[in-house]
């Protein structure tokens, strides 16, 4: 399955970005492809694969996060290992992100990763979700207005609107 | 796109960065054909529980006789049939024929023949 190797790594950050933890985005990436599985040749003829997988991923999660003991997170490996570059800028990111992602719905999440991480439109995002394009804009507002809230993401944004500026 | 969104786009990108592992296409096979296997193993299994159900609700109202027969369960060993047939002595001049429950001799029914004498 080509798809699988040439689009992987991008399924995996989105399902981190929708689940915070990587055992479960490889989870999740796992079962979205598993369920596409038996049905991917009519996939591939009358609906885009990309498109697919990803309203299963949303979909799974959206069940996962319902049903799961998440007490929990099971991992392969130990997370704390030397990585290199900026660790401490990098992981203070990935912690501010992650906390305001946790902050929002399961759904204001999906609409927030597909719209602006997967840069899909307003449309794409409803056929995704298999909502109204209304319901997607004003979800994505919705979780707009949370994450302006959030004083950790704030200083970040900030930090880039600055930078922004002076270049 | 808003500016906001835009930075929020550069924080996801760096947050998300690389995943640890790798997920392949023999590993989507391998649990693709595990959860097809579990799939049929669960029709399979669903099915010989309604077939034994079904054998079960059937031997039971069929075997046991309920409702079927007026005598219901007779409690008699299997083989011994539940009523007999006693032809009895013209009265009136005419024959009658007895039906009798074998376990307790009631009389069930009763059949008399219309011609006088006997059939």
């Amino acid at each position: 399955m080509h798809f699988v190797e040439v689009r992987e790594r991008a399924l995996q950050r989105r399902a981190w970005l929708l689940t915070g933890d990587w055992a479960l985005a490889e989870d999740l990436v796992q079962t979205a492809l598993v369920r596409s599985w038996p049905r991917w040749e009519r996939i591939r003829r009358r609906d885009d694969p990309e498109i697919y997988v990803r309203r299963v991923m949303v979909n799974t999660w959206a069940t996962w996060s319902r049903r799961r003991w998440r007490a929990e997170r099971a991992c392969e490996v130990v997370p704390d290992t030397a990585a290199p570059g900026d660790v401490a800028a990098e992981v203070s990111v990935r912690m501010a992100v992650r906390s305001a992602l946790e902050s929002l719905t399961d759904r204001q999440r999906a609409v927030l990763v597909l719209r602006v991480f997967d840069d899909l439109s307003e449309a794409q995002v409803a056929q995704v979700l298999d909502c109204a394009v209304g319901t997607v804009k004003s979800t994505m507002s919705q979780a707009l207005a949370r994450l302006r809230d959030d004083p950790r993401l704030g200083e970040l944004m900030e930090l880039g609107y600055r930078r922004a500026k002076s270049r | 796109m808003s500016e906001m969104e835009r930075h929020l786009r550069v924080l996801m990108n760096v947050a998300a960065g690389e995943p640890p592992n790798r997920v392949n296409a023999e590993i989507v096979r391998r649990r693709a054909a595990r959860r097809r296997l579990t799939a049929a193993l669960a029709s399979a299994a669903a099915v010989a529980l309604v077939g034994g159900l079904g054998a079960v609700v059937s031997a039971r109202a069929t075997g046991l006789g309920l409702g079927s027969s007026p005598a219901g369960g007779s409690g008699l060993p299997a083989g011994v049939p539940r009523y007999y047939v006693e032809s009895g002595f013209p009265a009136q001049g005419h024959q009658s024929t007895v039906v009798r429950a074998t376990a307790t001799g009631a009389v069930t029914a009763t059949i008399r023949s219309p011609w006088q004498g006997g059939g």
